[in-house]
């Protein structure tokens, strides 16, 4: 069933980009890479001790935080159409995910912990100290772009974008730091805990972006992203995407 | 010279580290507010340390300058004790004027340990039959009331492990009375309480 689904992904984007090469003028084949911070909401969750917070202890969650951020590599073809005031892109990507709890911010860990309520069974119950818990997750992505380039070209261009990706989840694991590291024989059973990662998403963005070198040149594209919104295919959210930003990254071949 | 900054940098580290520790959590009081009585906090059962009810139209409410529950065993007699204040100024104050305190009688509970507090699982106590089940401290009195009706439960109790370790028990459940507190007619509602009890709270003597 995966493979059949990857085919058809794959097929999907070949057709996609065949279809993009027709109009030898306009084209060009770009690898990108790129990555989106997007924060989430204080989690709160039936699994996770209410904390105090460090200064304001009348408000109990505040401490924790829901980190998201992706990174991703594509290839995509573009074709501008209407004097090459627009063009079209779409492509292939991989998108890696990491959702955390617990830390501090995005490149840094946490010496803190909070209690996990791991099992209870009968009159026992069962709570874990945990620093942080992180998802990571693998997906297959069909990343869609609608460009507008309004100047006329030039060595170095600013243009705007709407776009937006459909990604399927290939691989996940759940990666747990305990504050008591002889609990990590307990990593296995964390991942039944929380929430799944989302078996398929969609993410959309506006952006900015600066072309740089002729049209019909070589050269590089560097965009910055504003996410609009996720739809996310699951009942649950492990962290909910909130607000952020990103930045892409590519090299354009003319053909 | 560079090692002595550096060892310097590394006692400050640990200092700090220890600072932030949250070992004490478990022990303090978090008030998540009751999304209908929101001067209440909510009914919960992860031993948040918190209680409250109405006493009459007042709030009969936890500190955090005092143990919020105890349980005495003691001459034969096994009491669960709530104390707080009545009309405070909210939880993070301590008035001794304003001290209140609600004792329950356990009757035929005789734990060696609070481990055994277990046995109260899902337990109600029928506060009219349960002779002297009720004793209050208010107004600087002691007061014995005549219940004229009235129920404790213990909605869960669990036995915590945390990281493995067994820690404490939390006592989760509700309360209510009706009562005649000298001469006069008097109603607490909206009874809840959410405490852990061990080795600092739970005496046998």
């Amino acid at each position: 069933m995966k493979l059949k689904i990857l085919l058809s992904v794959f097929l999907s984007a070949i057709v996609a980009v065949s279809g993009l090469s027709q109009d030898t003028k306009t084209r060009c084949l770009s690898v990108d890479a790129g990555i989106d911070f997007i924060s989430g909401g204080p989690p709160e969750k039936d699994y996770i001790r209410a904390d105090r917070g460090q200064f304001f202890s009348d408000f109990p969650t505040t401490s924790l935080r829901g980190l998201f951020y992706r990174n991703y590599v594509s290839i995509k073809g573009e074709k501008t159409v209407l004097n090459n005031k627009v063009g079209l892109v779409s492509g292939i990507r991989y998108t890696r995910t990491e959702s955390s709890i617990g830390k501090e911010s995005y490149w840094s860990n946490s010496s803190d912990f909070f209690y996990l309520l791991l099992r209870q069974e009968e009159t026992r119950t069962d709570y874990l100290k945990v620093n942080e818990i992180t998802q990571l997750a693998g997906y297959l992505a069909i990343p869609l772009e609608i460009r507008i380039y309004p100047y006329r070209p030039r060595a170095f261009n600013v243009y705007y974008k709407i776009g937006g990706d459909v990604n399927y989840r290939l691989h996940s694991r759940t990666r747990t730091v305990f504050f008591n590291s002889d609990m990590k024989i307990f990593e296995d059973e964390i991942e039944n805990v929380i929430e799944k990662p989302w078996v398929f998403y969609s993410s959309f963005h506006l952006g900015v972006g600066f072309r740089i070198g002729m049209v019909d040149k070589p050269g590089v594209n560097l965009e910055i992203h504003i996410p609009v919104t996720m739809i996310r295919g699951g009942k649950q959210d492990f962290v909910t995407p909130e607000a952020g930003t990103g930045i892409q990254l590519n090299a354009r071949i003319p053909f | 010279m560079k090692r002595a900054v550096y060892s310097l940098i590394a006692a400050a580290a640990i200092i700090l580290a220890n600072g932030c520790s949250k070992e004490y959590e478990l022990n303090k009081s978090i008030f998540i507010p009751d999304p209908d009585f929101p001067e209440l906090p909510a009914y919960t059962e992860w031993g948040y340390n918190t209680f409250g009810a109405y006493y009459e139209r007042g709030l009969f409410l936890y500190s955090e300058n005092a143990i919020p529950a105890k349980i005495i065993r003691a001459g034969g007699i096994t009491s669960f004790v709530l104390k707080g204040q009545k009309d405070g100024y909210g939880y993070h104050s301590w008035d001794n004027r304003k001290e209140m305190s609600v004792t329950f009688l356990l009757p035929s509970v005789m734990p060696d340990s609070y481990a055994d507090l277990t046995i109260l699982d899902k337990k109600k106590i029928d506060l009219v039959n349960t002779p002297g089940a009720v004793k209050l401290f208010l107004d600087g009195d002691t007061i014995k009331p005549d219940i004229l009706q009235g129920e404790l439960e213990f909605r869960r109790v669990q036995l915590l492990y945390v990281d493995s370790k067994q820690t404490e028990v939390i006592l989760s459940g509700v309360f209510s009375f009706q009562a005649l507190i000298k001469d006069e007619p008097v109603s607490v509602t909206q009874g809840r309480f959410d405490v852990g009890i061990g080795e600092d709270n739970f005496f046998s003597y």
